[in-house]
């Protein structure tokens, strides 16, 4: 059987939840790099693949994927189920409920800060400073929710990691570059909770690909 | 079995998934009100159960949820029986991998597009009188009209979004297209066809009935 194929570029955060996942499950892949700033993603052979013209896209057998949650889930269901805890209807649901609360409440607000101080120094735009300061004062009220969560809890979704932990690392992860960690460290369940993750062999793996600066230091932008 | 019970409002677009699933599957559920415009939802009572502060809720026995699309996929798995699988999760691997796309879908493409002309033309005026931002109207019809440009084609080749039958992704849609057809801008949907009939057939499901006869449609 020929290896999936997942298309991209390993900087973005969205490809970087679906490697962590191919990495976790151990399974065979290819990975197809493509240029963001060459447009590929909006050419006429992707959108074939993804019509909204985004990446990550997984190619397994028949099967076209996109949405890098949906992916996540399917490779996951596919080569690791323990990972989603399929078979317990109450782990599962716990599984559920802390994958949307990264989607729902924590994505939401530490991606424009992420946005604002590493991105847009680079491609010469303003840094929005009241946006970053009023997401830092919804993050804390946020990280409280965790901190108590793992206060009780070793894992978000119980006391076994789960997809719920690993789909956290990769917008975290470039967050985690910026001054405002600390605001994370101040957490100390949250914080232990992070150099977990950090301490996974994928999670490793994975952010070897994925400079701080997303690449444009070194020129190197997808 | 005691029955299940969902904490919020039927008004609420999150609630409203949460119930349409519970009708859909046939379960006995109990409906605890949230007075969320008297700040209810900010209530120590409901924060013990929601910590976000949030509506919907969700309490099973000892379960206690939160997060109203992952409420609702716990009732469809454990309510799930040989002839309803809103879930595709016994038919096959790719079936549900399908399911989980275009439940993403709504989440990250449709919802972005379409909740804004919700938000500024009822929720606000309605929450707030708050006037509507007509810029904000614009952009957004302008983004959903993508959208809707990419489920037709989808609905040319498939009769429900998943595959060829009803699954969670179509019903995820549901709250808030119901309310983005009270505000001036319905007409947009005749602009595709497969679409529209999409959501006329989902409107006349029993189960969608029975949910807005609780949502109101004039504000």
């Amino acid at each position: 059987m020929a290896p999936m194929k997942l298309y991209g570029w390993a900087v973005s955060p969205w490809m970087a939840r679906v490697l962590v996942c191919l990495e976790e499950a151990g399974a065979e892949y290819e990975l197809v790099p493509m240029s963001r700033s060459g447009g590929d993603h909006r050419q006429p052979e992707h959108l074939a693949r993804n019509p909204f013209g985004e990446i990550p896209v997984l190619e397994d057998g028949d099967l076209t994927l996109y949405q890098s949650r949906a992916i996540a889930r399917h490779i996951l269901r596919k080569y690791k189920p323990e990972l989603l805890r399929s078979d317990n209807l109450q782990e599962s649901a716990m599984v559920d409920v802390w994958v949307d609360v990264d989607a729902h409440q924590l994505e939401p607000i530490i991606r424009p800060v992420v946005f604002n101080v590493i991105i847009k120094p680079f491609t010469g735009s303003d840094c929005d400073q009241d946006l970053v300061d009023e997401s830092i004062e919804k993050l804390k009220k946020t990280l409280e929710v965790y901190e108590a969560r793992l206060s009780t809890s070793k894992y978000l979704a119980g006391d076994f990691v789960s997809l719920a932990d690993l789909t956290h690392f990769s917008f975290m992860r470039y967050f985690m570059a910026t001054q405002y960690a600390e605001v994370v460290e101040a957490y100390p369940h949250v914080k232990a909770w992070w150099e977990a993750l950090l301490a996974r062999p994928s999670v490793k793996k994975v952010m070897a690909g994925m400079p701080p600066d997303f690449g444009f230091g070194s020129g190197n932008i997808p | 079995m005691s029955p299940v019970k969902v904490f919020g409002h039927p008004m609420s677009t999150n609630v409203a998934r949460v119930l349409l699933c519970l009708e859909e599957v046939g379960a006995e559920y109990e409906l605890v009100t949230v007075d969320f415009l008297a700040g209810e939802h900010s209530s120590p009572q409901h924060v013990q159960r929601n910590p976000f502060g949030k509506i919907p809720a969700f309490q099973d026995g000892e379960l206690v949820l939160f997060e109203s699309r992952a409420i609702a996929k716990y009732i469809l798995r454990k309510y799930r029986t040989a002839d309803l699988d809103l879930l595709a999760e016994s038919s096959g691997i790719e079936e549900s991998a399908m399911v989980d796309v275009w439940t993403e879908v709504e989440a990250q493409q449709y919802y972005p597009a379409i909740s804004p002309v919700v938000f500024e033309c009822i929720i606000f005026p309605v929450m707030r009188g708050a006037a509507t931002n007509q810029i904000v109207v614009d952009e957004s019809l302008d983004r959903l009209r993508g959208v809707l440009g990419v489920y037709e084609a989808r609905l040319e080749k498939s009769r429900y979004l998943a595959g060829d039958s009803v699954s969670f992704a179509d019903l995820n849609h549901f709250p808030f297209t119901f309310y983005f057809m009270a505000t001036p801008y319905a007409s947009l949907f005749d602009e595709f066809p497969k679409v529209k009939a999409w959501w006329e057939g989902l409107m006349a499901r029993p189960a969608v009935q029975r949910v807005c006869k609780n949502m109101p449609t004039e504000f």
